[in-house]
């Protein structure tokens, strides 16, 4: 028969490190790790323990040696039998290593094949693979947190709650249908209402991690702007906590927007400084100013940074005009110089902004920035308990639920018959399968048979 | 001995064989239907009645292919229900009671008299074979009979074993013998051959039961009627009576559950859960006091009763016991005992959706030994097997209904896809994605057209068909172009009607949608006579105040549609899509699903698998 086959390749990031990792995976597993490690028990290779040994090529010669362990089906990662050797960390011998398990009879795997297999061998559900994704690429450790929560199934164990709330009200409507001759089936269309009223309220709770979810995954964009040399470059290093961006006392030094990653406070942030927003006859300006509009339009938040040492003009308020409706902080910056500008004046022309006072020269007020920052980004999200949704698809996915069984209540509601109400719940199911698999006919009749006596 | 050559054999006449060979017969096949016993032609052997949620609409189905269930039940009959009544129209559906001898008789006529059919008494032992293709069967008295095509129906014939108590005998159902040679033969082909289980209730003598204990359920006045062509039903009908079990039913079961072969270990496979036996329900559903039992009369001529809802296999003094503790059956007497049969059916994964096995050429089976339960689900497998099987004969392509056509088609598609998972299949509306569009009202409509170009129905049926189809798609046309405008009189009219009134010129079509307004409120508004036929304007009613339901419907599996219909080449090697795993790979390995749609729904082919095919077919071009 033909056998699966089997894949490998380096596990750890390229380059010099302490510890390179070559994970081997299929059917073929344990005939390759009998041929290129020696050290295991004389009696059977036994799964889940680690031996320590020499890895050999095909002559027997030694290519390094290191630990093995042989993880058999189904419980590993893959859900087939998995081999990982444990070598040095150098480019050279890792590769080395590679190779003799290629030379044993595996082949290089494709990007993520060692993921793809244990979704297909039913290891993980598809938000479980998302959150591999999301793990590896997390930039914080509050993205890692949720990505990690997700890879462990809160996701999906949510999911699955709601599955089987939507299957139990599917399972009431076909009992009604389908045993209507008998008792007990009758449709309690208050009991049904309310069951799918609970259902909705979990439904729009867990719509609600989303846009915390998103944050946390996707990070924000911060865009720091404002009429020139009121300190926008200076306010971007101190965030950054280093210089990165050419500070001097010419207005319109920076020409472009120039964008730094940063972790805040557990948000990953993408900062971007940009060019002073005036009128200006320069071409170059022009452009830097143009880009600092487009950049603006794509931002989370602003950061409208205005001089306290010198009086509000009529740039601030073109400056102030050009952010548009974003969510935007006004910091007033220079407060080390004797005060031309106060809060009380700003708030009195940008009501709906709050103010916050800095200093980028002696990082006075940079701490509240970054607070404000952090707290105008979570507005409106909810603190996560685990299941967060991360992304757009599973929040459309969410969406559609919601619609279909707002429909499914009023059809309830208004006395419609079992099998219209049906449809609707049938569309909600669907939806909500979508985020992690596929719900069949056949679950909904085995609900039936367990919940109700059928049968005359 | 005898060589006569035949177009297609049926074996066995119960409710499978008997459409089956009729089919064929009226399709010009020269036919033989074999029998064990030319007594039992259509005998129902379990209880007394036709049609049902879901059966129903198979009935309907049968009968708008040209089949004979429908005209039999209605032509014998004792009592006519409709179902859900107070739901939609897609779900509501007909229910009659058999006079069991006269349906019996009413069936052995009819294949009698039918010129191109031969009906025999004789017990099939061994499929003659050549080639790997059946030619012929052979009886147990070494008759030989040779055929392009056979079609099996042997219901619960197959090595039956039946159970009552700590007692088991060999019978293919009460009073009658077992197959037994004919499934080592099937297993030996490479069938594989699995066993199921169902059960029967004890008949009590109508004279010890006081039905006045008990309430009583009538017909329905007048008797809705099954088939197109049968005449209108107005005979008298006769009643049944639903009474209760109590605790002392329980505690009786309980007391002697030991001995119930269910729950001793006796038999292991899994009876049907949606036709529990008496014992189960008590045992699995502790909770609930009582449950209904109906008392359903057996026929007219017989004092027999069939109390549906006491299936069992309890030993008789627990049966007698059982009985006699619920109201109105105290002096009640047991006239035959109920019992449990296991009996062998085939996985119906390894049939093509033309009933004809992958693996033997020319052979077909139907009905119970498919693992379905029912006398409509049999009698649906059979008219398909009996059509393909003709078609067979002359080299024409087999005819497979769709799951959006009906219910005989995700009946069949649910066989040969998903097989039947350890438990006998029984159909329910929910089995059918597009519920809304399978109603026992519109099986005329869907079929019509299919029994007619096959000659299963004749002219003067096609053509009442084909005109309901035209005044249907005229008044539809009408409705949609006619307006009526916010005239003095309209409003006037709206409101003694009870609908909200209009703002400016309205047409039909959208004042139908409303749902305090029907077809002749509307045409009526705007001084329009309403068409005469009444089945084609409640077919316009639906089809505008169901649409958006429909419609809705329609979108959610339009979202696997694109799966339905992208093809898997019938050479594809399974083993050759990376990515499977070993499972998935046999699996679908041994279905070999026609279409991605379908490896979607063989259990353990998961979605990701489904996706890794698709990939496949674009890489290869299919789709």
């Amino acid at each position: 028969m033909y056998e699966k086959d089997t894949i490998a390749a380096i596990a750890t990031p390229a380059g010099a490190g302490g510890i390179a990792i070559v994970r081997v995976s299929g059917d073929a597993v344990r005939e390759i790790a009998a041929r290129v490690f020696r050290g295991w028990p004389e009696s059977a290779i036994e799964s889940h323990r680690l031996h320590s040994g020499r890895i050999v090529d095909r002559e027997g010669a030694i290519v390094d040696r290191g630990l093995a362990v042989v993880m058999l089906a189904p419980r590993s990662y893959t859900g087939e039998d998995v081999l990982e050797l444990h070598g040095h960390g150098g480019t050279a011998v890792a590769h080395a290593v590679l190779g003799v398990v290629l030379a044993a009879g595996a082949r290089l795997a494709e990007r993520g094949e060692f993921t793809t297999r244990a979704y297909l061998n039913g290891k993980l559900d598809l938000t479980q693979v998302e959150a591999v994704a999301d793990l590896v690429a997390a930039r914080t450790a509050d993205a890692a947190r949720v990505a990690g929560a997700q890879l462990d199934g809160a996701l999906s164990r949510r999911i699955a709650i709601l599955r089987d709330g939507v299957t139990e009200v599917a399972a009431r409507l076909e009992a009604a249908i389908d045993f209507a001759d008998e008792e007990g089936t009758d449709l309690d269309r208050a009991m049904v209402g309310g069951r799918i009223t609970g259902l909705l309220a979990d439904l729009e709770d867990l719509r609600g991690t989303y846009s915390r979810g998103r944050l946390l995954r996707e990070g924000a964009r911060i865009v720091v702007a404002g009429k020139p040399n009121v300190g926008k470059s200076s306010l971007t290093n101190r965030l950054l906590g280093e210089e990165r961006v050419i500070v001097t006392p010419i207005p319109g030094t920076t020409r472009d927007s120039v964008e730094e990653g940063l972790d805040l406070d557990g948000i990953a942030v993408s900062l971007t400084d940009t060019a002073g927003l005036r009128d200006s006859a320069d071409v170059i300006e022009t452009f830097g100013i143009e880009r600092t509009r487009s950049v603006m339009a794509r931002a989370d938040l602003v950061l409208l940074v205005l001089d306290g040492s010198r009086p509000l003009d009529d740039d601030d308020k073109a400056a102030a005009a050009a952010v548009g409706g974003k969510p935007t902080i006004a910091v007033l910056n220079k407060i080390d110089l004797p005060e031309v500008t106060t809060a009380a004046a700003i708030r009195e022309v940008l009501p709906a902004l709050e103010v916050v006072c800095t200093s980028a020269i002696t990082h006075r007020g940079i701490d509240a920035v970054r607070s404000i920052i952090r707290a105008t980004l979570y507005a409106g999200t909810e603190p996560d308990r685990g299941a967060v949704l991360t992304r757009d698809r599973q929040r459309l996915a969410v969406d559609e639920t919601i619609v279909a069984l707002q429909a499914a209540r009023s059809s309830v509601a208004d006395g419609f018959p079992a099998e219209i109400v049906a449809v609707h719940v049938q569309v909600a199911a669907t939806s909500l399968a979508e985020i992690v698999g596929a719900i069949t006919n056949d679950e909904v009749l085995d609900r039936l048979f367990r919940e109700f006596c059928v049968g005359k | 001995m005898s060589a006569s050559g035949y177009d297609v054999i049926v074996v066995g006449a119960g409710h499978a064989g008997i459409e089956a060979a009729l089919a064929a017969a009226r399709m010009g096949r020269r036919t033989l239907m074999l029998t064990l016993n030319l007594d039992h032609v259509g005998l129902m052997s379990c209880n007394p009645a036709i049609g049902g949620i879901g059966k129903g609409h198979l009935v309907k189905e049968i009968d708008a292919l040209g089949g004979e269930m429908g005209l039999a039940i209605d032509e014998t009959g004792i009592q006519f229900r409709r179902l859900n009544t107070r739901k939609g129209p897609a779900v509501r559906a007909t229910r009659a009671q058999a006079d069991k001898a006269a349906y019996r008789a009413r069936m052995k006529r009819v294949i009698e008299h039918h010129p191109a059919l031969n009906l025999r008494q004789g017990s099939v032992e061994r499929l003659v074979l050549d080639r790997g293709r059946v030619v012929g069967v052979e009886t147990q008295i070494g008759e030989i009979f040779t055929a392009n095509a056979v079609i099996l129906t042997t219901g619960t014939f197959l090595k039956g074993l039946i159970h009552v108590g700590d007692r088991n005998f060999t019978a293919g159902r009460a009073g009658d013998f077992a197959a037994m040679g004919l499934s080592d033969q099937l297993l030996s082909l490479g069938l594989r051959v699995g066993r199921l289980k169902t059960g029967t209730c004890p008949r009590l003598d109508r004279r010890s039961i006081d039905f006045d204990r008990f309430e009583v359920q009538p017909g329905d006045d007048p008797a809705p009627k099954f088939s197109l062509r049968s005449p209108p039903i107005d005979r008298p009908q006769v009643p049944c009576h639903v009474g209760r079990t109590n605790a002392r039913t329980h505690a009786a079961i309980r007391a002697a559950i030991d001995r119930s072969p269910l729950y001793n270990g006796t038999i292991s496979s899994r009876g049907p859960r949606y036709c529990p036996s008496i014992e189960d329900k008590v045992m699995r559903f502790p909770e609930k006091e009582r449950h209904l039992v109906f008392l359903e009369p057996e026929g007219l001529d017989t004092v027999e009763i069939y109390p549906n809802g006491l299936s069992t296999s309890l030993p008789l003094d627990v049966q007698i016991a059982v009985v006699r503790s619920i109201e109105g059956l105290a002096e009640a007497e047991i006239m035959r005992p109920g019992y449990a049969i296991e009996y062998d059916y085939c996985d119906p994964t390894q049939l093509a959706p033309s009933l004809e096995s992958k693996l033997v050429r020319g052979l077909f089976l139907a009905g119970q030994i498919n693992g379905t339960t029912g006398y409509e689900e049999a009698g649906a497998q059979g008219i398909m097997a009996g059509i393909n099987a003709a078609l067979a004969c002359s080299g024409e392509e087999p005819i497979v209904l769709r799951r959006e056509q009906a219910y005989i088609g995700v009946m069949i598609d649910d066989l040969v896809t998903k097989g039947v998972g350890g438990e006998p299949y029984r159909m329910f509306t929910s089995r059918a994605e597009h519920r809304l569009l399978l109603r026992e009202d519109n099986a005329d409509m869907r079929l019509g057209e299919i029994g007619a170009s096959l000659s299963l129905v004749d002219a003067a049926v096609r053509e009442r068909t084909a005109s309901k189809r035209r005044s249907v798609d005229e008044t539809l046309k009408q409705l949609a172009t006619v307006t009526v405008p916010p005239s003095a009189e309209v409003l006037q009219r709206l409101t003694t009607l009870g609908s909200e009134p209009i703002r400016g010129s309205t047409s039909l079509a959208v004042l139908l949608r409303r749902p305090e307004l029907d077809y002749r409120d509307v045409v009526a508004l705007a001084g329009l006579e309403p068409i005469e036929d009444q089945d084609a304007a409640f077919q316009v009613e639906l089809a505008i105040k169901y649409g958006g339901y429909i419609e809705r419907q329609e979108r959610a599996i339009a979202r696997s549609r694109s799966l339905e219909d992208a093809r898997l080449p019938s050479d594809l090697d399974f083993e050759m899509i990376r990515g499977l795993s070993m499972e998935v790979r046999e699996r679908l390995q041994s279905v070999r699903p026609g279409t991605l749609a379908q490896a979607a729904r063989i259990p353990g082919v998961t979605p990701a698998a489904v996706s890794l095919l698709a990939v496949h077919l674009r890489r290869v071009g299919c789709a």
